[in-house]
């Protein structure tokens, strides 16, 4: 089964995220955790993440920018940086619109930039379309995209 | 001459030889004839005269004829030939030794025209004979033939008979070997018959006539007639008179008449006679020949001096005498002050000055000058018979005779008043100039074309505390600050080398030794062929300026910071609103949706409208947000400006819209096929035009069907994009306020929306050196229309 971690501070946010999942019947295992710090801990398997059956590592991240201590960015780039992580496909999920985070995201990394959205249909929609990623092998059916941001117009 | 014979033989030389030989013969007949020989020798021996003349004009190669002549003589007359020999011998020698010193000592080809050379003829004809003779009689002594007592009296004889002979014969020959120098006119043609026919006469009646018998006296009245000859018609006919007189003369008293006929034959009367007649004529013709070519000397001379002093143009050449009068006048001297000579000459110099300079005595002064210093120099006003007045300069000289005393004044006099009022107009401009230039606030300077300054302003002597001749050149540049001396100069360089203005500024130290900062502009003068001939320029103290400027600039960095502090935080503000403000709107939609979606079994109706409106609330306020968060980024977000295809745009934008165009049966019409290209940026165009196709569709009345057209133009140098529906339209009294952040305009088909859209497209534009506007009737639609600048 894959495995998608979900990083984010917002309590409303996880429980959203978590109804979606549930929602939209996805098949893979939904992971959360509530800062920047923990998911490093998380993907290094530190402490109580130390059991990979598990805490599994992601087939894929979602991350949030502004968060405590330790934002998205720094995430994203500790992750780009790790042997285990470099390659796992990662989808920032930020509530910002603004264009510098946007192009900063695709260039510290990141394989999606999907704004989170008002509507709970949609959520559902983004969650259902990362199933359907996961689930894709090889991975020819790129059904995130369509919920990211352009990437080139803003590098 | 070849070595060895001193003459080429030929039979014209042979012939000549002949011809001469006879023609001597025949002379030595006739004086033989003339005169009463004593022995072998005669009193007067034309034949003599002919060898002289033979050979001074055909060389000493005709010798040979002439002892070839006298030796015949000699034979015929019987006497014996070692004698005749000896006489042949010195008959050749004395011609030849008088014609050899007539070669070395005289230096003419016209042998009688001056007097000197006249007197070295008789020389030459006196003292060749009396050595040659002596030697002659001494030799018929040593032959046996005479008597030692006699020797005086032979040699004597032959001696006088010799010079008389060539005194007399030779000139009259020899004056006809050069051209005349006569001009013969009419009147020359009848005198000199008159005088010819005259002394014919005369010489008749006194040698040959009645009147012979009278008295020696009576010969000498032929004198007159040779004198009047020889002052009037010249050496020719002078040499001519002298010889029908002499052969009268001889040929009388050869026949035992006239004067001489009676005296005794011993005595040389009649060849004194002859040689004073002879002298005198030549004498006389000599000097009248040498007179007249002095005066021809002098007429030409005067005649180039005139000519000198009437060309001379723009100057008045004349004399004065000694008395301070206008003694000589020229066309030039009439035409720049303007008499006659008939009017001026004899006037007094002072006629010439201004009244105030007659009665300070500056003429007498200038003649005074001119005596006691041998010249003076003048320039002044004088006046002008017309009563006009002109500028001179000129100098006056004393003239002197040789004994010292003084003979008057030479004038030279310029008419300078063209240059004079040039000076004076130029020293009024310079006047002028420097009025002004002592007058600015400014230091003014000129300068010389190549970059040396000519002239410094009081006002920069005053300031720099230096002396102006210490500055001028280059020295003014010591003055400036070192730190800006090489960037002053390297403009100043530009300057001159390209003729174009000169703007710089430096700092000049002044006279406390403190720095101050001016402002340096130049500009180059030309003179009508455009040629620069000095640089003007004035030095601006803009110290005080310079200062406010610095401090103004410091604030405006403080101020600039402070902005740009404020602007960071409106940024994180920004941030903030984008991240923080908009979760809440979120997740109240989302719950509310989660609530109607997950739990609508329990809630009635009234339950689930309220969830309905507080999603629709929280979406909306999410929208607004979003609005805003745009219009404060479009607000101060760097736009970068390239060249972009306005059609491309509308299509991206009409394909991103298609849903609701399809949604709301709306057509679209596109304007022609070349549309212009525009300096601008694609998401902002997107943006611009998302907003005006997504207002047409949305302001268009429900009962009618959408009609969108789209077009674009140049409009000299602008590009302007229009969007056209059939809408609603907007009042009149609205249209200014739509493209207000926050104004919805009232209509009928609540449409949504909150009212920032326009806001934003205006303040697009104004990124993008745009403009935007709307004109619109209502009820029968609007145009919206965005001016770019054309790529």
């Amino acid at each position: 089964m894959k495995t998608l971690l979900f990083v984010d501070d917002d309590p409303n946010d996880r429980t959203l995220v978590e109804m979606g999942c549930a929602m939209a019947h996805v098949s893979f295992l939904l992971k959360t955790v509530a800062s920047g710090v923990e998911a490093i801990r998380y993907l290094n398997g530190e402490g109580e993440f130390a059991d990979r059956v598990e805490h599994p590592l992601p087939d894929l991240i979602f991350l949030d920018l502004k968060m405590p201590e330790m934002d998205g960015f720094q995430v994203l780039r500790w992750i780009r940086s790790h042997p285990a992580t470099r390659m796992t496909p990662l989808a920032v999920y930020s509530a910002s619109i603004i264009p510098e985070d946007i192009a900063k995201g695709y260039s510290d990394g990141a394989n999606y930039f999907i704004t989170k959205p008002s509507d709970l249909t949609v959520l559902i929609d983004i969650f259902r379309a990362a199933d359907k990623s996961l689930a894709a092998e090889p991975r020819n059916d790129d059904a995130l995209a369509k919920f990211s941001a352009p990437a080139g117009e803003w590098s | 001459m070849k070595a060895g014979l001193p003459f080429t033989f030929s039979w014209k030389w042979l012939a000549q030889l002949a011809g001469f030989a006879g023609l001597y013969f025949a002379f030595a007949r006739f004086g033989n004839v003339a005169v009463v020989t004593e022995g072998n020798v005669s009193t007067m021996w034309p034949a003599a005269g002919l060898a002289v003349a033979g050979l001074w004009w055909g060389g000493y190669r005709l010798a040979p004829a002439i002892a070839l002549g006298a030796f015949v003589f000699a034979w015929q007359n019987g006497v014996p030939a070692q004698v005749g020999a000896a006489a042949a011998l010195i008959s050749t020698l004395g011609p030849m030794v008088t014609v050899f010193l007539m070669r070395r000592y005289i230096d003419a080809p016209r042998l009688f025209d001056r007097v000197g050379d006249v007197f070295l003829f008789f020389l030459c004809a006196a003292v060749a004979p009396a050595l040659v003779d002596a030697l002659g009689v001494a030799s018929l002594y040593w032959g046996g033939v005479g008597k030692w007592d006699d020797f005086h009296g032979l040699w004597l004889l032959s001696w006088a008979g010799d010079l008389m002979g060539t005194l007399i014969t030779a000139p009259a020959l020899l004056v006809w070997t050069w051209p005349d120098s006569q001009r013969w006119t009419r009147r020359k043609r009848i005198e000199v018959a008159g005088g010819f026919a005259l002394l014919t006469i005369c010489s008749a009646l006194i040698f040959t006539g009645k009147l012979a018998s009278i008295g020696v006296g009576f010969p000498f009245v032929v004198l007159p007639i040779i004198v009047w000859v020889a002052v009037r018609l010249g050496q020719r006919a002078t040499a001519s008179a002298t010889l029908l007189a002499c052969a009268f003369s001889v040929w009388g008293t050869r026949h035992g008449m006239g004067p001489f006929a009676q005296l005794d034959l011993s005595s040389p009367v009649a060849e004194l006679f002859m040689g004073m007649l002879a002298m005198t004529g030549l004498v006389l013709a000599a000097s009248i020949t040498d007179r007249k070519r002095a005066e021809e000397a002098l007429r030409e001379s005067e005649a180039r001096f005139r000519l000198l002093v009437e060309n001379a143009k723009g100057y008045a050449i004349y004399m004065l005498d000694a008395e301070g009068r206008i003694a000589t006048w020229s066309a030039e001297a009439e035409r720049i002050k303007g008499y006659r000579a008939e009017e001026i000459i004899g006037k007094p110099f002072r006629t010439f000055f201004t009244p105030e300079d007659a009665q300070r005595g500056v003429p007498e002064q200038v003649l005074r000058m001119a005596r006691e210093e041998g010249r003076a120099r003048y320039e002044g006003w004088r006046v002008r018979k017309d009563g006009s007045r002109f500028c001179v300069e000129g100098v006056i000289t004393a003239i002197r005779d040789e004994s010292g005393a003084l003979n008057g004044y030479s004038k030279v006099a310029h008419d300078v008043t063209e240059r004079k009022q040039a000076e004076e107009v130029l020293r009024q401009s310079e006047a002028r100039f420097r009025t002004l230039a002592e007058g600015l606030p400014q230091l003014v300077w000129t300068c010389l074309p190549d970059g040396r300054c000519d002239y410094l302003s009081p006002q920069w002597v005053r300031y720099t505390g230096l002396p102006e001749e210490e500055q001028l050149g280059f020295g003014w540049f010591e003055q400036i600050d070192p730190a800006d001396r090489e960037r002053a100069a390297a403009a100043w360089k530009r300057a001159v080398e390209t003729h174009m203005m000169l703007d710089v500024e430096y700092r000049i130290r002044g006279a406390d030794g403190a720095h101050r900062w001016f402002k340096a502009r130049g500009v180059p003068l030309r003179d009508p062929e455009g040629r620069v001939v000095k640089w003007v320029g004035t030095n601006t103290d803009i110290d005080d300026q310079k200062r406010v400027n610095e401090l103004l600039e410091a604030k405006v960095r403080e101020r600039t910071a402070q902005l740009q502090a404020s602007l960071s935080s409106v940024e994180e503000l920004l941030y903030t609103i984008a991240h923080d403000l908009r979760a809440p709107n979120r997740h109240m939609q989302s719950f509310a949706q989660l609530l109607l979606l997950e739990h609508a079994d329990r809630l009635d109706d009234t339950a689930r409208d309220y969830l309905s409106r507080i999603a629709a609330a929280a979406a909306r306020n999410d929208e607004l947000i979003r609005d805003l968060l745009e219009y404060g980024r479009l607000s101060h977000e760097a736009v970068a400006l390239a060249p972009a295809d306005l059609r491309q745009t509308v299509q991206a934008v009409l394909r991103a819209v298609a849903g609701e165009i399809q949604q709301r049966r709306a057509h679209v019409h596109f304007g022609r096929a070349d549309w212009p290209r525009v300096v601008g940026n694609e998401r902002l165009l997107e943006q611009i035009l998302t907003n005006f196709v997504s207002n047409a569709l949305l302001y268009a009345p429900p009962d009618r069907e959408p009609e969108i057209a789209i077009s674009a133009e140049s409009e000299g140098g602008k590009a302007v994009l229009r969007v056209q529906d059939n809408g609603v339209g907007i009042p009149p009294e609205q249209i200014d306020r739509v493209f207000e952040p926050f104004i919805r305009l009232p209509n009928e088909t609540n449409a949504p929306g909150t009212g920032m859209g326009l806001a934003i497209v205006k303040k697009a534009a104004e990124r993008l050196n745009g403009a935007v506007g709307a004109d619109s009737t209502l009820g029968k639609g609007s145009c919206f229309w965005l001016e770019l600048q054309a790529a």
